[in-house]
């Protein structure tokens, strides 16, 4: 019973997103954004949830039970942690009090100075160096494997012409005018080519994730209507 | 009473003098230096080499000298040179601007101060109709003024009164001739998509090969997956969320069944609160599928869900360093008894990602800290282009399963490798479920049947899995599992060696009541109503060896000097700590004791207490790690394989394939039409 309420609640959300292909009109308009009202507020609703479950819930066991350790930092270092991030979000709630909004600005400085450092880190040791290396590197055999040649002097080509793309010195004339080299104006070309070429691959992939995600869809109610 | 200073002045008094250069930028500020004098000039040594001149190639000096004195000089034109010349833009971008140009002075037709705005924000003119239909919904007086302060900001006047509510169309209209193309191409592609769940007539296309290429990336993947062993964990991150679920909902519900199928037990994790939601799900799904008589995933044995990890990146990065404290807790908020000490101690992390921001956090975050363990990639369509770049360039990212494709390949693989084989071998099979037969395992069926040495080899390896799976299980010292009967040809397997901690520590003491006599012994007998944890040390910092609950009892072998932990017996050279006032302390003879405890291994199967050990080897150390696990026996394992319901798998492939000939010819037309519309508009701009 309850799975069958559940499929006809989502049969009838499936009919009310789908209603936006008529556009933005009257009444039927209202269906989808119900149904978008709906998935939101129940994410958020879930987001809490399983924020208070899995986050904050150990550490109230943790302070009610002294003989379980929910870290191996140890009971003790349990609750100042738990202060310290209680205090924080108490912090965040004096925003709208303009004399106290400077507490929680420093609060928010220090997540988005330590996400930042944490992003500039993790993209220089996991994006950017490893990128460079198999762009540069030459893997072992390369002279006899001759597709894998061709393959790398291809990455090094797109990489470098697409850098040049978005390099935008130019050098006067006689006149005074921005002159473009004709060797840059070929890179740029050639540059180009490549970004238009992977941002349609990019593309392309997309809508296959799009029709894949609509196949279910219909294929969901298809089975429903059998 | 002194003039005022004015800097505007200043500058337009400047700016009149008969200044000899202008310099621009931040050299205007600097002050002025005396002119040095002109050294004398080198010769040119191109002229001297009798080089070439190549015209293309820009000039490496400043050109400052072939400068009249009345020109600027290339250093001044490159600092006022910000951007592109229009000139050197192609006609689309010019296009472009003039639009953007055009699009962003004032409408005076429009009286529309939130013409972008209302496209997010609903209007309070249509939501305080009177009777409306989502009239409960109306905005509240607070949100009004946030309202109308966002009008004030955007800049406009206050919506008309007499206006009527929020205009949809223009000109009032329901609908316009320029959604008509719209609406056109959505019902072509929506027709496509559906005829082929109306009718295999409508099929188009190959169907994705029964097995990946010995050489792809998704060999890797499924090789790495299918060669794990009972003793393995392995850590399966959920990055999506329900958007993306009708994608990679298959691939991750094949992961998981893969996982378990082959004994292994899979903890599950995400940034991503709302994946907790579809893990959930998908496991029940798997539990539905297995429900006639197989033996349902249970959580805290079967699998895991850790908490959520808050901050994306910043969770993520707290996985990768303090993978002891996230896999501590569950999603629910209680204890686990899981003891990692990082993530080197998981056989392989499988990630299944929405996007390739996802895949890329994982990448920078976690796979940096990784010495042995691979990250395994799953991902849908729209990140796998740029997912495939982290796979090519890094060693620790093994392979990628992209899309649904993939996860028809791999799901063929399973069928063939868990189907076919083990029904030669005479182990018990799963009844005859035609309905769940899919078409389009004909091919692997096939497949299986023209290769019976492969079959055989299949059958051997399905053995020796279970052979593993037995020989993994150390049963507690007189409770012989009813159900997982050890094979005669299993070998014990090399990592359970006597545990070396097995032995009374230094500081436990005899106590003399249990040594009094040789046919009386003392033991504890668990109180508590709530399940207890008997750990390696009398600390509560010392790993949880296994859990205990109200009833069971064990012989105490000594206990620590203040007499608050018990040191007991577990098994057969394996001993732990409990906690005295957890534990009732009693007399007993041997016998008796021996007796109690073989009746209670007589328990149903799913609640049997088995303890599975993982032996991590790392700097020259052994860490062995145990925890409590349920037993599966070998008919259970393959069911989360077989039962899978495949019945709409080939219809959503040949619908994605009329699907994507739709979009094509959608956008072929939208092209054509833009065009033909360009070529009009020029027409007439160059009659005009």
């Amino acid at each position: 019973m309850a799975e069958n309420t559940i499929a006809l609640v989502s049969f009838l959300l499936t009919l009310m997103v789908f209603s936006h292909i008529l556009g933005d009109i009257p009444l039927v308009s209202v269906l989808y954004r119900s149904a978008v009202f709906i998935f939101a507020g129940m994410t958020a609703a879930f987001a809490l949830v399983v924020t208070y479950e899995g986050l904050i819930l150990p550490y109230l066991q943790d302070i009610q039970d002294p003989s379980s350790a929910w870290t191996t930092l140890g009971h003790s270092a349990d609750i100042y942690i738990f202060g310290a991030a209680l205090l924080f979000g108490l912090l965040l709630l004096l925003k709208p009090v303009r004399a106290m909004s400077w507490l929680t600005n420093s609060v928010l400085a220090v997540v988005i100075v330590v996400g930042a450092s944490v992003a500039v880190v993790g993209a220089l040791s996991g994006t950017l160096f490893p990128l460079l290396q198999a762009t540069a590197a030459l893997p072992a055999g390369i002279t006899q494997d001759f597709s894998a040649l061709v393959d790398r002097l291809l990455i090094f080509v797109g990489t470098m012409t697409a850098l040049f793309y978005f390099h935008y010195q130019t050098r006067p004339n006689r006149d005074g005018l921005a002159q473009e080299s004709r060797l840059g104006q070929g890179f740029r070309y050639i540059g180009k080519a490549f970004i238009v070429t992977t941002l349609g691959a990019i593309y392309a992939a997309t809508i296959l994730t799009c029709l894949t995600i609509l196949t279910e869809r219909i294929s969901f109610l298809f089975q429903f209507g059998a | 009473m002194s003039e005022e200073f004015n800097w505007l002045d200043y500058v337009e008094q400047e700016e009149s003098a008969p200044a000899p250069a202008r310099r621009s930028g931040l050299r205007r500020f600097l002050p002025r230096l005396p002119r040095l004098p002109r050294l004398p000039r080198l010769p040119n040594a191109r002229r001297l080499l009798r080089l070439p001149r190549f015209p293309g190639l820009p000039s490496l000096r400043r050109r400052r000298v072939d400068a009249a004195p009345g020109q600027p000089s290339a250093a001044d034109l490159l600092g006022a040179q910000d951007e592109r010349p229009l000139d050197a833009l192609d006609d689309r971008l010019l296009q472009l601007r003039e639009r953007s140009a055009a699009d962003s002075q004032p409408d005076a037709d429009e009286g529309q101060p939130l013409y972008d705005v209302d496209d997010v924000l609903m209007t309070p003119v249509l939501l305080q109709k009177p009777g409306g239909v989502i009239s409960a919904g109306a905005l509240s007086k607070a949100q009004e003024q946030q309202v109308e302060l966002l009008r004030n900001i955007v800049g406009g006047a206050t919506q008309e009164e007499g206006q009527g509510g929020r205009r949809l169309m223009p000109g009032g209209a329901l609908f316009s001739l320029g959604a008509l193309p719209r609406l056109l191409l959505a019902s072509v592609v929506l027709l496509a998509v559906s005829l082929p769940f109306v009718s295999s007539d409508y099929a188009e296309g190959d169907l994705p090969p029964s097995q990946f290429p010995v050489d792809a990336e998704g060999a890797a993947v499924y090789s790495l997956l299918d060669n794990l062993t009972a003793t393995d964990t392995v850590l399966l991150a959920f990055e999506y969320g329900p958007t993306a679920a009708g994608e990679l909902d298959p691939l991750a519900e094949l992961v998981l069944r893969h996982i378990v199928a082959r004994g292994a037990v899979p903890l599950i994790v995400s940034s991503n609160p709302i994946a907790v939601a579809r893990a959930q799900n998908i496991i029940r799904a798997i539990n539905r599928s297995v429900a006639a008589g197989g033996l349902r995933l249970q959580h805290g044995i079967d699998y895991f869900i850790l908490r959520y990890l808050p901050g994306g990146s910043l969770g993520i990065r707290e996985l990768s360093e303090n993978f002891a404290d996230v896999a501590r807790v569950s999603a629910k908020g209680a204890l686990t008894g899981l003891a990692f000490d990082s993530l080197d101690d998981m056989a392989a992390i499988a990630l299944i990602a929405e996007s390739a921001e996802d895949l890329r956090n994982w990448a920078e975050q976690v796979v940096p800290e990784l010495e042995n363990t691979r990250l395994l990639a799953f991902t849908g369509m729209a990140a796998a282009p740029l997912a495939q770049v982290y796979a090519d360039s890094r060693d620790e990212i093994l392979g990628l399963v992209a899309g649904y494709r993939d996860a028809f390949t791999y799901a063929e693989m399973l069928q063939t490798d868990f189907g076919a084989p083990l029904a030669q071998t005479g182990l018990p099979t799963q009844p005859e479920q035609p309905e769940l037969e899919p078409a389009s395992s004909n091919a692997a069926r096939d497949r299986a049947a023209d290769q019976p040495a492969d079959g055989q080899a299949q059958a051997e390896r399905a053995e020796a899995t279970v052979g593993a799976l037995i020989a993994s299980l150390q049963l507690s010292s007189t409770a012989p599992s009813p159900t997982v009967t050890p094979s005669p040809t299993v070998t014990p397997a090399p990592t359970l060696t006597p545990r070396p901690t097995s032995t009374a520590p230094p500081t436990a003491t005899e106590l003399p009541t249990a040594t009094a006599t040789p046919e009386t012994i003392l033991i504890v007998e668990v109180t508590s109503p709530e399940q207890v944890r008997i750990r390696r040390g009398p600390t509560r910092a010392d790993d949880i060896l296994r859990l205990a609950r109200a009833g069971d009892s064990f012989e105490v072998l000594g206990a620590n000097a203040d007499g608050s932990w018990y040191n007991i017996a577990l098994a057969p050279g394996l001993a732990g700590w409990i906690a005295e006032f957890l534990v009732e302390e009693r007399t007993s003879t041997r016998a008796a004791f021996e007796a109690g405890q073989a009746s209670a291994s007589a328990r149903p199967p799913a609640e049997r207490v088995v303890l599975r050990s993982v032996f991590r080897f790392s700097l020259g150390k052994t860490t062995p790690r145990y925890y409590q696990v349920n037993s599966l026996t070998t008919g259970d394992l393959r069911d989360y394989v077989l039962l899978r319901d495949r019945t709409q798998e080939i219809p959503r492939l040949e619908a994605m394939t009329l699907g994507s000939l739709a979009a094509a010819l959608a956008i072929a037309l939208g092209n054509i039409f833009s065009a033909l519309s360009a070529l009009r508009r020029r027409r007439r701009e160059g009659r005009a």
